[in-house]
């Protein structure tokens, strides 16, 4: 349904009425109308750029279109270049009743409440390296990765040695989250030669020490800052 | 001549969701519109299931599989979901070999995904991630964008390997 209206809209020199169409539309329609796709174009409506590989679509969802209408309406207007005269003068009457806001992302903390969770996520991820350090597990970086990574904070990678010491680590790091902040952690639950524990914001990595040669995460990670970490770190390779 | 454009706009709009570009709205008529938004203009995609070729984007090694059983799912696997495939193409020092049967984690799918926000998540290719039996990615890097939705089928691994995250 959305489909068909998004593309009525463009038609707009047969002077279709606006205000009924104006509804349904929702935010990442605008960005379909940019230039025609031509292969290997790098531009996505996500902003995001990729060389190689065509891009991916998102359907807008019913739901969200009609809270936002208004502002959805006004984003329409920056995305499109020959809009007939009608559709100008609509625009400017919207943008002087309303001001010239553009969409602002609801979801977004501000700038103080972020640092707090940051803080609170390092904390946590430092309190998670000294029980495994207590372990016995070597070789703890504690990586900031948010600039680079959306989905989480900090990366904690660490090494044990052998299949009980991971069993061991990765309960004692349960443990100590269940007990104190109250946080289960989803991911593996047997032992593996690479076992990781997803606290959220905090991702547990234990590996054995061949896989952290051949995953190499620190170097796929290397923009990330290091964390100082206030115990000794052991060294890699035991013996 | 209206109908050669009206083909072109027919296969770009299965492609593209029907809605593309200012050329397009400048040259296009309303009753074209309608008809090329019109479901039957659309391609319908399906499941990933037996003797779907998928690209592998890894580097394990291989280059195209095909899939021989969806693990879950009466009509095959989505995105997420993991496959049995038999490698049909692979490079030649790689970890796999051609003809090795080998499960994967379909990471890319033509057929859209709900979101739990309403939305739907669609690609252009069928795409999949080389693991072993327990899960553990056989490559180290995975190309390309990947979406959320691993995250909920404790793919994480896959999500930490990957180079983009959709």
């Amino acid at each position: 349904m959305a489909v068909s209206t998004m593309l009525s809209i463009t038609g707009t020199g047969a002077g279709n009425p606006f205000t009924g169409e104006f509804r349904p539309l929702g935010l990442f329609e605008s960005k379909f109308y940019e230039r025609p796709r031509k292969p290997y174009s790098s531009s996505c409506m996500n902003g995001h750029h990729f060389p190689r590989h065509k891009c991916i679509w998102r359907l807008p969802s019913n739901r969200n279109l009609n809270s936002k209408s208004k502002d959805s309406s006004l984003v329409l207007a920056t995305g499109k270049e020959n809009v007939s005269e009608d559709t100008d003068d609509m625009y400017d009457e919207l943008f002087n009743k309303y001001g010239k806001v553009v969409f602002r992302r609801k979801d977004q903390k501000p700038q103080s409440a972020e640092v707090d969770d940051d803080a609170e996520s390092l904390s946590f991820a430092v309190e998670l390296a000294n029980v495994a350090s207590q372990v016995k597990a070597a070789d703890i970086k504690v990586l900031f990765v948010k600039p680079l990574v959306y989905w989480t904070r900090f990366f904690i990678i660490t090494t044990a040695f052998s299949r009980p010491q991971i069993d061991a680590i990765g309960s004692k790091i349960r443990d100590l989250a269940e007990k104190k902040y109250g946080r289960v952690p989803s991911g593996d639950t047997k032992p593996n030669s690479w076992t990781l524990l997803d606290f959220g914001d905090v991702v547990v990595h234990i590996f054995l020490p061949p896989q952290r040669a051949f995953y190499n995460l620190e170097e796929f990670y290397a923009n990330a800052t290091p964390i100082e970490l206030p115990f000794e770190n052991q060294p890699p390779f035991r013996g | 001549m209206a109908s050669g454009f009206a083909s072109k706009w027919s296969k770009v709009g299965r492609q593209l969701l029907g809605g593309l570009g200012n050329n397009f709205s400048g040259l296009l008529s309303t009753s074209h519109e309608i008809t090329c938004s019109n479901p039957l203009f659309q391609q319908q995609r399906t499941f990933i299931q037996m003797r779907t070729v998928l690209k592998v984007v890894d580097n394990s090694g291989a280059k195209k599989v095909m899939c021989i059983q969806a693990l879950k799912g009466k009509k095959g696997a989505r995105l997420g979901d993991t496959i049995v495939a038999s490698v049909k193409e692979a490079h030649p020092n790689g970890k796999v070999k051609k003809g090795k049967v080998v499960y994967g984690v379909v990471v890319r799918a033509a057929m859209q995904r709900g979101r739990c926000d309403g939305s739907e998540v669609k690609f252009d290719d069928n795409a999949v991630v080389l693991v072993d039996k327990q899960g553990q990615p056989i490559g180290t890097r995975v190309f390309g964008p990947v979406p959320h939705e691993l995250r909920k089928k404790k793919h994480v691994k896959i999500l930490t390997l990957a180079e983009h995250i959709a």
